[in-house]
């Protein structure tokens, strides 16, 4: 067989061997290429790993800042950091204000705004900054945040029913009984489990145990009802005595009627907010019958027998109600409602009691009247209403004293909400049904606060 | 057409040589691979351990890990390989300008040793920090 040779046989060979070695070549540059873009990946993704911690890191010192500060007023400017993380997440932060004082509301309404109509921000512009790598000389890139120092009353924002941690100078346990009927959303700060008896007569319609899980309550049917689980981030009523930090700001406990020796302690006190405005004080040093305004004070002695005891009484239909403070001595306060059915039109009444010999509170007649009261006292306190089926407009505020209401076998409807740090019962037969406060504008003012930290980035300029 | 003897074919000389480099960029060739093979290991375990890290980080930031919690990192994360080691060392570092009144916030140093190489001969050590 004679074989067909052509011309360039050998050089085709050449080529065919070339171009496959070029393709080997190209195959193995392409491999190297890829594996060095990955190797130098890697090493960014390290970077880029940092910068997000870094950011996290950034917004928790932040967070932890105005928490621990109990959002508080700060005269000078700062820059915080960890100092041994290299400048990787510096702050910013200008001088600030209380965010309890603030009047301005909600220029945005984000995150869980409760409520969402109202409320107040106190805004304060931060720049974090990060350290810019491969540069010589090093040099920082400076990111705009926008830190909200939110606060709101919670009872005013659908909360009607919150169960604070206690505070030292409770010895009873914290725990609730009785009917109580919450319309709206409870909070129970409290670490104690709260047995089916102790809560077989409370029903919300929502509510939160921040630091619980798989908890439930009954409901009207009957069945159990497990808490929301919203998510519950750290908020504050401002410091209390010997809380310095932010977790202990932020637990659930709360002093909110008097005391506090510093402006961050004092800024969301009842007292503080009855300062605002003048007001009549009282105390049992009277041993006459008098009476200011809508204030008047007794001497009475029901049982005939022993010392005589001091009632104030409060007339809430009086023309004009000024804020009144009742200390120490004053056994039984009686309030007088405000009964014509146009208390939309009056203003808001403020009544501050503490008095550590206080022993009753007494409604008489309903309250249409707006009434902000708050009550502080070192031995339990009895709630009366000499009224069946009476209704008062009321946000009510315990520190301290166990709470009861003797209903006398009827039933209280308090438009407004219950802050408690102790016990709190209805006695068996009565029963309590909170509904929210359908005017709340001017109280937001005047009822106390929680406030909580938002963080969000500035919009870059253009 | 005429062709001469030599033009028909390679010399058993030629073909030699032409075996001889080809050897020669194959080996390299493979050598090579081997390295890049090799290389990409390493990528891929340092890209694993630092998201692994981040996640822990970022565990330790939510809440979980330390004195505070019931729950360990350890538990919630996929098993290291055994050649790794981490520590979790919470601390209360200082912090620049920040006000003596008010406690610190607590801060961790994640640190991860991790070999690198598939032999396990080489090992990485990366600290990260957490704050919460």
């Amino acid at each position: 067989m004679k074989t067909i040779v052509f011309k360039h046989q050998r050089g085709s060979v050449l080529v065919v061997a070339l171009l496959i070695l070029v393709a080997g070549t190209v195959g193995m540059t392409t491999m190297a290429s890829l594996v060095s873009n990955r190797s130098r990946f890697v090493l960014d993704s390290e970077l880029a790993a940092k910068r997000r911690l870094a950011i996290r890191n950034s917004k928790a010192l932040t967070s932890r800042y105005f928490l621990g500060q109990a959002i508080a007023s700060d005269s000078t400017a700062k820059t915080i950091s960890l100092s041994s993380d290299s400048g990787w997440g510096k702050v910013d932060i200008p001088t600030t204000v209380s965010a309890f004082d603030s009047l301005q509301n909600f220029s945005l309404v984000n995150l869980l705004s409760p409520g969402g109509e109202s409320g107040f921000t106190k805004d304060v512009n931060i720049i974090i900054k990060q350290s810019i790598p491969y540069v010589s000389p090093p040099s920082e890139s400076s990111l705009p945040y926008r830190v909200q120092l939110k606060s709101r009353s919670p009872i005013l924002a659908g909360t009607l029913f919150v169960q604070h941690k206690p505070s030292l100078a409770v010895v009873e346990e914290v725990d609730i009984s009785g009917s109580i009927r919450v319309n709206g959303h409870a909070v129970f700060w409290t670490d104690e489990d709260l047995t089916d008896s102790e809560v077989g007569g409370f029903i919300a319609d929502s509510y939160d145990f921040p630091g619980k899980i798989g908890v439930s309550m009954p409901t009207a049917s009957g069945g159990g009802k497990m808490a929301s689980n919203f998510p519950f981030f750290p908020r504050t009523t401002g410091l209390t005595s010997g809380a310095t930090n932010a977790t202990a700001v932020s637990d659930g406990s709360f002093n909110l009627i008097e005391s506090g020796t510093t402006a961050q302690s004092r800024s969301n006190t009842v007292a503080y907010k009855m300062n605002q405005s003048s007001r009549i004080v009282v105390d049992g040093g009277f041993n006459t019958e008098f009476s200011i305004g809508a204030v008047s004070g007794a001497m009475i002695n029901n049982a005939g027998e022993g010392p005589e005891e001091l009632e104030i009484t409060v007339d809430l239909d009086a023309t004009a109600v000024s804020p009144v403070h009742i200390l120490d001595g004053v056994h039984h306060v009686k309030l007088l409602g405000f009964d014509s059915g146009s208390g939309d039109s009056e203003p808001a009444a403020f009544i501050f009691i503490d008095s550590a010999d206080l022993e009753t509170i007494q409604f008489e007649n309903n309250n249409d009247r707006r009434l902000v009261l708050g009550v502080k006292s070192d031995g339990p306190i009895v709630l009366r209403s000499n009224t069946p089926l009476a209704t008062w407009r009321t946000i009510l505020t315990i520190e301290q004293a166990p709470f009861y209401l003797d209903l006398n076998g009827s039933s209280l409807t308090m438009q407004g909400g219950v802050r408690t740090d102790a016990r709190f019962a209805v006695k068996t037969g009565g029963s309590l049904i909170l509904n929210r406060e359908p005017l709340p504008d001017s109280l937001e003012i005047i009822d106390t606060r929680e406030a909580w930290v938002e963080i969000y980035p500035q919009p870059p300029t253009l | 057409m005429i062709l001469s003897r030599s033009a028909k074919a390679y010399t058993i000389v030629e073909t030699m040589v032409a075996i001889s480099l080809l050897m020669l960029g194959v080996g390299a060739a493979a050598s090579l691979s081997m390295t890049l093979v090799k290389q990409e290991e390493i990528n891929a375990r340092a890209a694993r351990a630092v998201n692994w890290q981040e996640n822990a980080v970022r565990l330790y930031q939510m809440g979980i890990g330390g004195s505070t919690s019931g729950v360990s990192i350890l538990d919630v994360l996929p098993t290291l390989p055994q050649s790794h080691t981490v520590t979790v060392q919470g601390s209360f570092e200082s912090i620049t300008d920040y006000p003596a009144d008010i406690a610190q916030p607590e801060v961790a140093n994640l640190t991860l040793v991790y070999s690198s190489d598939p032999g396990g001969g080489v090992t990485r050590t990366s600290v990260m920090k957490g704050v919460r």
